[in-house]
């Protein structure tokens, strides 16, 4: 069992951010989540001293206790203030579907995850506040989004770009921006390059997405592949990142148990960063026509991740086949349909599948998927 | 009693006076000694009920300066200092010779030379506070042999202590760098009773407290802004002083802010705070 102590670095109840943390395990101290440079100011670190940080507004106290013998030395708290909440609503500017499990302390609450899964939430967030940004009319609400990035990643291009603009003295700013996070840089090039920046659009706002789900037995993977060959497209699955955190002893499985431990590490990587997992997905391949083939989505979480991220499109194929066949080529691999249809990882399929865009069968003719290529262009 | 008071008091001041002009004359006629700066982390841990950006905001801004604070293990403090000559009624500022501590408060200053020369009381090759209460990495050393410690290892100003430093750092760490950092020392590098705790420390325990071996220097001037030439801030906290300072940040202060990444936080700027202790531009 792991305990937390403190959330270091005390966030603000305004902030949306990232913090280290110091835990108790096996009757010792460690501070997670600090990043290599920084590792030398968290060792050595006692009880005692802890509880001094805590009492000297230097971290937030937490009391929580995690079923795990010891974290990761990666892992950090993704906090969410109470405030930063309240006005990114105002601003119709949610994060993205937050991890499963959320821990409460004064003034926020929080999430533990490796900094790698953490830390897309405040850089995505930070794109889709810049965007909005860039299309807000209204420059009061763009001095307001530009103030809410600052709580946020503040160092951020995006960040300094938009306060730049939307300062009542741009000189001003930029010149305190020089002082502070673009330090060594010439003001005229930090201009010029928040003006390109401001002009700029970025990658997903001109990527199409056909994201295709069904569960183990309707041929999901083999529709979504005929889909992309037939229409020459880049295609990627969420298997691929879950596979590579498998560890190579796997190998040595047979192929029900290593789909078993598939299943198990996808819903651990859905619990731990909806959004950690999308953007591996996405970032898999490498999407040349801007139109990408996603197979193997079963979890709704990951689909309003996939629609927050807010592509230029988005079509969702639920892919469907007779019960009874599916369930027989279950058993044709030697696996128990009732055991396997109620695993956490497909028990979402049935509903996604009805929500989706468009159902297909998994014998779907040339023409059905030529409509649905269509679909996407328009 | 009130000329006695006056003559008191203008022997003080004359005193202080004549400390602060032999250290300044004296770093004025040594070339070869680089600027030291000095770090001070606060408001120190102890200090109840704190909130270390406002107590920043109140120092940049020029409403407050950094004063002396009363310690919460105080006997241990009163006795180290008056093992040092230290007035109770005048107590000095406590500062780290190229060293931010606490560990992981989150703020810094780093203060100037300028600070220390206007009314230096003296330096301490390790944390007195910790020397004298037998704390952490001296808790191996009996009362005697600390009291002893106490006095062997504290240095006049107005002596060339800035040489002794930079001979113990190239010694024990061969750069400054190393020591700036926070990197054990070598083996065996110290002739005093700080080998004898870094000895046990390494035996009995897992992590050697650098205040074992950090320089301490002590003022009695407040720190004020124009002392400050780095502010090293997590981030966090800078959120926080950000939005206090609205746009307005003092000039000749630099800010070395932590960031975080897909690697984890870094606490301050590292590289900045390294380079503004090593006197090149922060």
């Amino acid at each position: 069992m792991t305990r937390t102590l403190a959330l270091l670095d005390k966030p603000n109840r305004s902030s949306f951010g990232l913090t280290p943390l110091a835990v108790e395990e096996r009757g010792g101290v460690r501070v997670l989540g600090l990043a290599p440079a920084s590792v030398h100011r968290g060792r050595g670190l006692d009880d005692r001293q802890v509880q001094e940080l805590i009492s000297g507004g230097h971290a937030l106290a937490t009391e929580i206790s995690i079923p795990q013998d010891e974290l990761s030395s990666d892992t950090v708290a993704l906090w969410l203030g109470e405030a930063f909440a309240e006005r990114a609503e105002k601003l119709n500017l949610p994060t993205a579907p937050l991890p499963t499990v959320s821990h409460r302390a004064d003034g926020g609450r929080f999430f533990l995850g490796p900094a790698e899964s953490m830390y897309p939430y405040l850089e995505y967030w930070t794109n889709a506040a810049f965007r909005r940004f860039r299309a807000e009319s209204d420059s009061s609400v763009r001095r307001n989004i530009a103030a809410l990035m600052d709580w946020v990643l503040p160092n951020r291009a995006e960040s300094l770009a938009a306060k730049w603009i939307s300062a009542p003295d741009p000189d001003r700013e930029l010149l305190m921006q020089i002082r502070t996070f673009a330090r060594d840089r010439d003001p005229e090039a930090l201009r010029v390059d928040h003006e390109k920046l401001l002009s700029s659009s970025d990658a997903l706002a001109d990527l199409r997405l056909v994201v295709f789900t069904g569960g183990t037995g309707v041929k999901r993977g083999d529709l979504a592949q005929r889909f992309a060959k037939q229409f020459a497209l880049d295609v990627t699955t969420f298997r691929k990142p879950i596979a590579n955190r498998v560890d190579p002893q796997a190998i040595n499985l047979g192929e029900k148990e290593v789909k078993q431990l598939l299943m198990d590490r996808g819903q651990a990587a859905v619990d731990t960063s909806p959004l950690g997992l999308a953007l591996e997905a996405l970032r898999s391949t490498s999407y040349f026509r801007k139109v990408l083939v996603v197979d193997g989505l079963r979890h709704h979480a990951i689909r309003d991740t996939l629609r927050w991220l807010q592509p230029r499109k988005l079509v969702i194929v639920g892919v469907t086949v007779d019960s009874i066949l599916r369930r027989q080529r279950v058993i044709a691999r030697g696996e128990d349909p009732d055991l396997l249809f109620g695993h956490k990882t497909e028990r979402e399929i049935p509903q996604l599948t009805v929500e989706a865009d468009r159902q297909i069968a998994e014998t779907a003719p040339e023409s059905e998927l030529r409509e649905l290529f269509d679909a996407l262009q328009a | 009693m009130a000329l006695s008071t006056i003559a008191s008091l203008v022997g003080v001041a004359v005193l202080a006076a004549v400390v602060g002009v032999t250290y300044r004359l004296f770093r004025k006629s040594d070339r070869h000694v680089p600027p030291l700066r000095f770090g001070h982390a606060f408001p120190h841990p102890k200090d109840l009920v704190a909130d270390p950006v406002g107590e920043a905001y109140a120092v940049l801004t020029g409403t407050a300066g950094l004063g002396p604070r009363m310690p919460q293990k105080s006997s241990v403090v009163w006795e180290a200092e008056r093992q040092l000559g230290i007035d109770p009624a005048k107590r000095p500022v406590y500062t780290f010779v190229g060293c931010l501590h606490p560990a992981l408060g989150r703020i810094g200053f780093i203060v100037s030379e300028g600070w220390f020369g206007r009314e230096p009381h003296g330096v301490s090759r390790c944390d007195t506070g910790g020397l004298a209460g037998r704390i952490g990495g001296f808790s191996f050393l009996d009362q005697r042999e600390a009291v002893a410690a106490l006095v062997e290892l504290s240095h006049k100003p107005s002596l060339p202590w800035e040489k002794h430093l930079l001979a113990e750092v190239h010694s024990a760490f061969g750069q400054f760098r190393q020591y700036l950092t926070g990197d054990p020392p070598k083996p065996s590098c110290y002739r005093d009773v700080r080998q004898k705790c870094i000895d046990e420390v390494r035996r009995t325990r897992e992590g050697l407290d650098r205040r074992l071996w950090t320089w301490e220097a002590r003022g009695f001037a407040e720190i004020a802004v124009g002392d400050v030439e780095a502010v090293a801030i997590a981030p966090e906290a800078w959120k926080e002083l950000s939005a206090l300072l609205d746009g307005e940040i003092p000039s000749g202060v630099n800010f070395l802010i932590g960031r975080v990444g897909a690697t984890g936080t870094h606490h301050f700027s590292e590289d900045g705070v390294v380079a503004a202790f090593e006197s090149r531009s922060a």
